[in-house]
């Protein structure tokens, strides 16, 4: 009876919406762990903050407290937010990339202004529950609407780009002395597995700009490591074939359907299908130091993912028994590596590159909307003159030398660009390190005030 | 600007702060790439230039009538002069005394007026380039703008409090639109919440007085007078004042605003404030006069604030008539010795005292 009150109960709020899931999604590399450390802790620090102006509940000082606060789903890690600022802030590091999934829940007490819930209650709270996970593991998204030979299909079609085709050769000529029809030979699948890991390995390694790199537990197993669900590759598939269910290819066929049905699906299923909004994070500036086929690649990759999540206008009743995203939000990270006056440039390039898939998912009436940001700011703008021009860049620690510099890493186009342009234009966006910061103090940024009232703005009412 | 990246060594070059030293052409370049789409989508996009050359002919019409009037005034003037001197030599040398002060002082504000609304004129230019930038994606043009409106306001006011908050929050990273929208949160919006404190004691005294007054010629002088003070308060406030003279061409342009944008609305809102609100038609007509007149001249007020605020209002930010209403309607009911919660005993009380005064 106590259990079916507290359901009852969850699910009234939810229908006030008192709940908001928050899924940050973003291929690895992307910040997805800086941006949930800072958000968390400009949350945390809304009391003294005058670096929110855009927050509009906040500069209407209706916040009353923050606290984070233990969650229901007891079996999903906690984010590790006090260890990750404790690197930021003492050690000047960026945070590991995740290995795992993980969670927290932020409680925002805050005055209500709507005059006629006024007159119910003053006070009211909302509970955001972030989510993050490897953003490996984002690219299994797309397998889910796939059988096996589509997979096969669409591997082969993305092996011929470069730079992924060369890297693939030794892998396929071994492939090659594989018979799909074959009886299963259990341990030449496990060989060529093993190789196809090591493929997938070298592509995340390299600094190509390889993007597309699936199934994400081949590279960052998690707890699966060393099952044989992991055994498993494409095949080149020719129509001739009549395959019995003993074959080399059955077996595969069989682990890539438990592979997608057991491990791709409860996952997707549990973490994202109650998920109300979702933020996309994409470092455009990797993209654009690596040039054309990178750019093609991310866009790809990020079409397929955006286009594979469950979008959907949610009123309350769908809100109370299924739960979908009602807006995306698309943000550049790292602005702070870009001179502030070629933000709105970044914000321009990622619309492009993102055009047709924002569409398809507009049209299914969901808010799309585009941002730039830095969860942590780490430069400073300064102009600077260099062949008698007046440059804006951006000054602050190289991270790979420690020194200071001073940085202008080319012009970001606001056009669509050629491939040929792509070959002329040249860019250099430098990682830059964490400058000195303040203990307890709120971490510097840009826009993340405007962030937080895209993601849960309205629900403050 | 070259295209090409550059790094350098910080201490092998000299830097600056950023500080609105950009290239104007990539600006401008900028400016019309945001401009994205072909047809103008709402209105805000599409205005009809303000006036500045009026058509020749009327040109001549003007200042031939000007010259006439003051031929004929001149003449007038002579004459009187004349026969006063007739009459007696003190007398004639009084009036014509008299005479020449008026003239002195008459050029003398209209020249002062002349630059006064020269000021006016000013700040619906640097309006416009606020607007666009507003609507725009430009970055590093908006601060100096920013200055200078400060500048003209802190003749006025003491703003230097909201002034350092925006100093405080604006980053290097904001662009144009985020920095006027800081701007207009943290400094414009608490010159307006005191230029609608104004508006509201100007136009809730007038309807009392409206209110107590006997005669009608008194009550138009009143309102004259209390909506003159008010503009010139108003426009104060918002760093760009007007003198008489200015103030004609204010008022005028209140009255065109009052009458091209809502004259249909001004009937129908006036209609519903004086007749249609239940308290003030029922208690004397004479209170419920004043009330109206006092959101009249509050409707003024308003509008001197839209057209003297340096920066437009936003939906979200205008002000609106029904914040002032309750505040006005109140005001004058407590001055004639009322106050809203016993509306009901005020009923009969007015009525009574209405008839009365019958």
């Amino acid at each position: 009876m106590k259990k079916h009150l507290k359901e009852a109960i969850a699910l009234v709020e939810r229908g006030l919406d008192k709940n908001v899931r928050v899924c940050v999604t973003g291929l690895s590399g992307s910040g997805k762990t800086a941006f949930i450390t800072s958000i968390v802790n400009q949350l945390l620090h809304h009391k003294t903050s005058n670096k929110l102006p855009f927050w509009l509940a906040h500069a209407e000082e209706r916040i009353l407290a923050v606290k984070v606060i233990p969650y229901q789903d007891l079996h999903i890690p906690e984010f590790p937010y006090e260890e990750s600022l404790k690197l930021i802030e003492e050690q000047l590091q960026w945070p590991d990339s995740t290995r795992n999934i993980s969670q927290i829940r932020i409680s925002i007490k805050y005055l209500i202004e709507n005059k006629w819930i006024r007159k119910l209650q003053t006070s009211s709270y909302l509970n955001l529950d972030i989510v993050d996970y490897p953003g490996e593991w984002l690219l299994d998204l797309p397998m889910l609407n796939m059988n096996y030979e589509q997979w096969c299909r669409s591997y082969f079609d993305w092996l011929q780009h470069s730079p992924q085709a060369s890297r693939a050769e030794s892998w396929l000529e071994n492939l090659n002395r594989l018979d799909i029809a074959n009886v299963a030979n259990e341990i030449e699948i496990k060989n060529l597995s093993q190789q196809f890991r090591d493929f997938l390995i070298d592509c995340k390694k390299s600094n190509d700009g390889i993007h597309y790199i699936q199934p994400g537990r081949f590279v960052l197993p998690g707890d699966l490591d060393g099952a044989p669900v992991l055994d498993f590759f494409p095949v080149k598939i020719s129509d001739a074939h009549t395959i019995n269910s003993h074959s080399n290819f059955s077996q595969l066929e069989q682990r890539f359907n438990y592979y997608r049905d057991q491990v791709v699906k409860p996952f997707f299923k549990e973490y994202f299908s109650k998920v109300d909004r979702q933020l996309l994070l994409v470092d455009c500036l990797k993209v654009l130091n690596q040039g054309y086929d990178s750019y093609k690649e991310l866009q790809q990759t990020l079409g397929k993912i955006i286009t594979s999540f469950n979008y959907g206008q949610s009123n309350w009743f769908k809100r109370m028994f299924q739960p979908k995203i009602n807006k995306l939000i698309i943000a550049a990270s790292k602005s702070d590596h870009v001179p502030p006056d070629q933000q709105n440039h970044l914000k321009k390039f990622l619309a492009n590159m993102l055009l047709h898939a924002e569409n398809q998912v507009g049209y299914q009436g969901v808010d799309v909307s585009n941002l730039v940001f830095s969860a942590i700011s780490t430069t400073q703008a300064v102009a600077a003159e260099h062949n008698k021009q007046q440059l804006t860049c951006v000054k602050g620690i190289e991270a790979s030398t420690g020194k200071e510099i001073v940085n202008y890493p080319g012009k970001i186009p606001i056009e669509p660009m050629s491939k040929q342009q792509w070959q002329q234009q040249q860019f250099n966006f430098v990682d830059f390190a964490i400058p000195d910061l303040a203990a307890n103090q709120q971490l510097p940024h840009q826009r993340m005030d405007q962030l937080i009232e895209q993601l849960i703005g309205d629900k403050f009412l | 600007m070259s295209d090409k990246p550059v790094k350098f060594d910080s201490d092998k070059v000299a830097t600056e702060q950023i500080e609105a030293k950009l290239d104007e052409s990539v600006l401008r370049d900028d400016f019309l790439q945001s401009q994205t789409k072909q047809l103008p989508s709402n209105l805000a996009e599409v205005k009809l230039k303000y006036l500045k050359k009026t058509s020749k002919l009327s040109k001549w019409f003007w200042v031939s009538f000007a010259l006439l009037v003051f031929v004929g005034a001149s003449y007038e003037a002579w004459q009187l002069i004349q026969s006063m001197f007739a009459i007696n030599g003190v007398l004639g040398w009084v009036v014509s005394g008299l005479v020449a002060i008026t003239l002195i002082a008459g050029f003398g504000s209209l020249i002062k007026g002349r630059i006064k609304s020269k000021r006016l004129n000013k700040r619906l230019s640097l309006r416009t380039k606020l607007t666009s930038l507003l609507t725009g994606d430009t970055y590093g043009q908006a601060q100096p703008l920013i200055n200078e409106v400060n500048e003209e306001l802190q003749q006025e006011l003491d703003i230097a409090q909201p002034i350092a908050k925006y100093q405080q929050i604006k980053q290097d990273s904001h662009n144009d639109r985020e920095l006027l929208q800081i701007y207009s949160d943290q400094v414009l919006s608490g010159v307006d919440k005191l230029a609608l404190e104004v508006i509201s004691k100007h136009a809730s005294e007038s309807a009392a007085m409206v209110a107590l007054s006997p005669l009608a010629a008194a009550d138009m002088a009143l309102v004259a007078w209390r909506s003159s003070k008010m503009l010139q308060e108003v426009s104060r406030i918002y760093g760009c004042p007007q003198n008489v003279f200015g103030r004609l061409g204010l008022t005028k342009k209140v009255a065109t605003n009052l009458m091209l944008a809502g004259a249909s609305e001004l009937v129908a809102d006036a209609g519903v404030e004086l007749l249609g609100k239940g308290l003030a038609a029922t208690i004397s007509g004479k209170v419920a006069q004043g009330i109206g007149i006092g959101i009249l001249i509050s409707r003024l007020g308003i509008q001197t604030m839209i057209l003297c605020r340096p920066m437009e209002f936003t939906p979200e930010n205008k002000p609106k008539l029904s914040q002032l209403r309750k505040l006005i309607s109140s005001k004058v009911l407590s001055m004639v010795g009322m106050s809203n919660k016993e509306s009901n005993k005020a009923k009969d009380k007015v009525l009574n005292q209405g008839e009365q005064d019958d």
